[in-house]
């Protein structure tokens, strides 16, 4: 009868195509997709006179802070299990502290530029120029 | 990416976000969601991801307003993909104009009744204690607007006519067009055909020509006005939810077939449109509809037996701890349309007719599930009340299809498919009815589904963004705290006071 049977046409086209998993899945992904806004600025003269009073980066204080708050706060036990000797997840927790704070005091390498305005400052005053820079930790 | 890692990348960020927001993580494991795999099903995957984020009564509010105010735009839409689908069969080289066999003086369509009545709605007399659950305008015989009333109103006019060809035809289209477009005529007794296996008589017959208004008319609006003439659920003045509602809970708990004694052959056959039905809904945009969709696998014939036989004894099994035979007993789904009508009629009171209409199709979902979850455990009642809601989502598509391929619209696809592949050219039942005429069911498949889908992505989209507000809120409050904080680290604070104003309660080491 006809040339161009029923079965033969291409497929029915859905009005936004939301009857498809792949658009459905793109749309709450995109969701998520959010800008963030920069961090404030230190500002540079407290940097130069508080950045001498830290104490620097324990990784047993940072394990003992962990562990403590897993226990109180989300409940997981801390403490040796009777009959199965060592806590295992303590020792995960300490080591991995330990193995992270390792690598940033060891691997851990802050590039920062200086801007051309603040160093012709700093070159006119003859001292050191009491601004920030902007870096990032490599 | 997989559609498998998007569906984590999703559920891991929307626990990340209750993380931040909520304290500490009280989502399920992504791998706990039966939805969690790379099937294309978009209701399943949002209906699990919305069961993490919400609750019975929110979900139960956008139940009732699709069963409300969406159903307008629900019909809209369906009939608007209707006419474009039907518009492709005719530009498809056949002649526009409508065939003469078709004309109010030609031989028409003749079909036998179990050909477009699928579900066997017409074996059920409207005006019987439970022909409202399933026929709309129910008591105005042929001069109702719901196609089936008439159509069930035709064989009973003529049921007792056993002459071969017998019965007066009737005109379908005055009571909701103003004008006739179709005759239909019942012959309890078709015309006897001799073959060389011998004489053989067709009986129960439908016989449908163009009303004498449409002879001249062109097939695209023919199309067109009868679409135009079906109410799909009920008067446009009057929409009527509860019908969805019906065909829900008897596809789920087989609460009317029980009722009306349908067979169990029948329900199986019903079990078989509903598992295509299920296949092309859950099937992706790019996916080819082929014939394997139209075969059962012995997993799914299974199933679909199962299925028939507890719809036979009108129950559900439930999965809870153990499993629970849970059914809904007629007389709250009877209660539940009475309520319907009541709000319609507007005896309820102060309340206007849509608000009216709204609390009583809320206390009649409160009503259903609470019936359906009389059987469980006092622990397990809220779950398998809220899983009630989710297996009202997961159904409505199909049930709506299910509403749409009963004889009010199958006539017509019938009729269609007759001009498109001859007047002699027959299907065999509703499967092979589907497969031939897929792409028709395809398009009204998706529009549903898309509402069904549009509905449970904003619900989801809503309370995401609340928890990226609320993530919003604390990502500057930490911003701002972060930077006090290293502030008063650089003026020599100690850090336990440091860490007071952080809000981090450890116990200091």
């Amino acid at each position: 009868m006809s040339e161009c049977k029923p079965t033969q046409k291409n497929g029915p086209i859905s009005p936004s195509g939301l009857s498809s998993i792949s658009k459905v899945l793109k749309l709450l992904l995109s969701a998520f997709i959010l800008p963030q806004k920069p961090a404030l600025k230190i500002p540079p003269f407290l940097l130069l006179v508080g950045a001498e009073l830290r104490p620097g980066m324990s990784a047993r204080e940072l394990a003992a802070n962990t562990i403590s708050r897993m226990e109180s706060e989300a409940g997981v036990p801390m403490g040796d299990i009777f009959g199965d000797g060592p806590n295992a997840v303590k020792s995960v927790m300490l080591i991995q502290a330990e193995e992270q704070v390792n690598h940033i005091k060891t691997k851990a390498k802050v590039s920062s530029v200086i801007k051309p305005e603040d160093m012709a400052a700093a070159v006119l005053s003859g001292g050191v120029a009491i601004t920030s820079t902007s870096g990032i930790i490599q | 990416m997989s559609v498998y890692d998007q569906k984590k990348k999703v559920m891991g960020n929307i626990a990340a976000l209750n993380a931040i927001t909520e304290g500490l993580p009280k989502f399920k494991t992504t791998n706990s969601f039966s939805s969690m795999n790379n099937s294309g099903n978009s209701t399943d995957f949002l209906l699990d991801l919305i069961k993490s984020l919400i609750g019975y009564e929110d979900l139960k509010k956008n139940v009732i307003d699709v069963l409300t105010r969406k159903l307008p735009e629900i019909e809209s839409d369906i009939k608007k993909n209707l006419k474009l689908q039907l518009k492709e069969y005719t530009s498809c080289g056949v002649n526009p104009s409508i065939p003469s066999w078709l004309r109010s003086t030609g031989s028409g369509v003749n079909l036998k009744l179990s050909d477009i009545d699928f579900f066997q709605i017409t074996k059920t007399d409207p005006k019987s204690a439970f022909g409202f659950l399933i026929y709309n305008d129910y008591q105005s015989g042929l001069n109702s607007t719901d196609f089936n009333t008439f159509l069930y109103s035709n064989i009973e006019q003529n049921k007792s006519d056993f002459n071969p060809n017998g019965g007066t035809a009737s005109p379908w289209g005055l009571s909701t067009m103003g004008t006739n477009i179709i005759d239909v005529k019942f012959s309890p007794v078709g015309t006897p055909t001799t073959s060389i296996l011998g004489s053989t008589t067709n009986n129960n017959i439908v016989k449908i020509t163009t009303n004498s208004n449409f002879d001249n008319k062109t097939l695209a609006e023919f199309n067109e006005s009868f679409v135009d003439s079906i109410y799909l659920f009920g008067d446009p003045n009057n929409y009527d939810g509860t019908k969805i509602i019906n065909t829900i809970i008897d596809n789920l708990f087989g609460t009317t077939s029980a009722q009306i004694g349908k067979t169990p052959k029948q329900l199986k056959k019903e079990g078989e449109i509903n598992e295509v039905l299920k296949c092309i809904l859950n099937s992706d945009e790019n996916d080819v509809i082929d014939d394997n969709y139209f075969k059962f696998d012995n997993e799914q014939l299974s199933k679909i037996e199962t299925e028939a036989n507890n719809r036979k004894l009108g129950i559900k099994v439930l999965e809870t701890c153990g499993d629970l035979i849970a059914s809904v007993p007629i007389s709250e789904l009877v209660n539940s349309n009475n309520l319907f009508t009541a709000a319609t009629a507007n005896q309820i009171g102060v309340l206007s007719q849509g608000e009216a209409q709204v609390q009583a199709i809320s206390k009649a979902i409160d009503n259903i599930a609470a019936a359906q979850a009389s059987n469980a455990a006092t622990i397990d009642i809220p779950t398998v009340k809220f899983n009630f809601i989710l297996d009202l989502i997961k159904n409505m598509a199909q049930s709506i299809i299910n509403i749409i391929l009963s004889p009010r619209l199958v006539t017509l696809f019938a009729v269609n498919f007759k001009i498109l592949y001859g007047q002699a050219s027959m299907y065999d039942g509703p499967i092979d009815f589907i497969k031939k005429n897929k792409n028709l069911i395809i398009g009204i498949s998706k529009v549903i589904l898309e509402i069904v889908i549009k509905m449970l992505i904003t619900l989801a989209l809503k309370y995401i963004s609340k928890k990226i507000a609320k993530k919003f809120e604390g990502d500057a409050v930490e911003q701002n705290k972060n930077y006090v904080i290293q502030i008063l680290s650089l003026v020599g604070v100690s850090p336990e006071i440091i860490k007071q104003i952080q809000g981090l309660n450890y116990i200091g080491a």
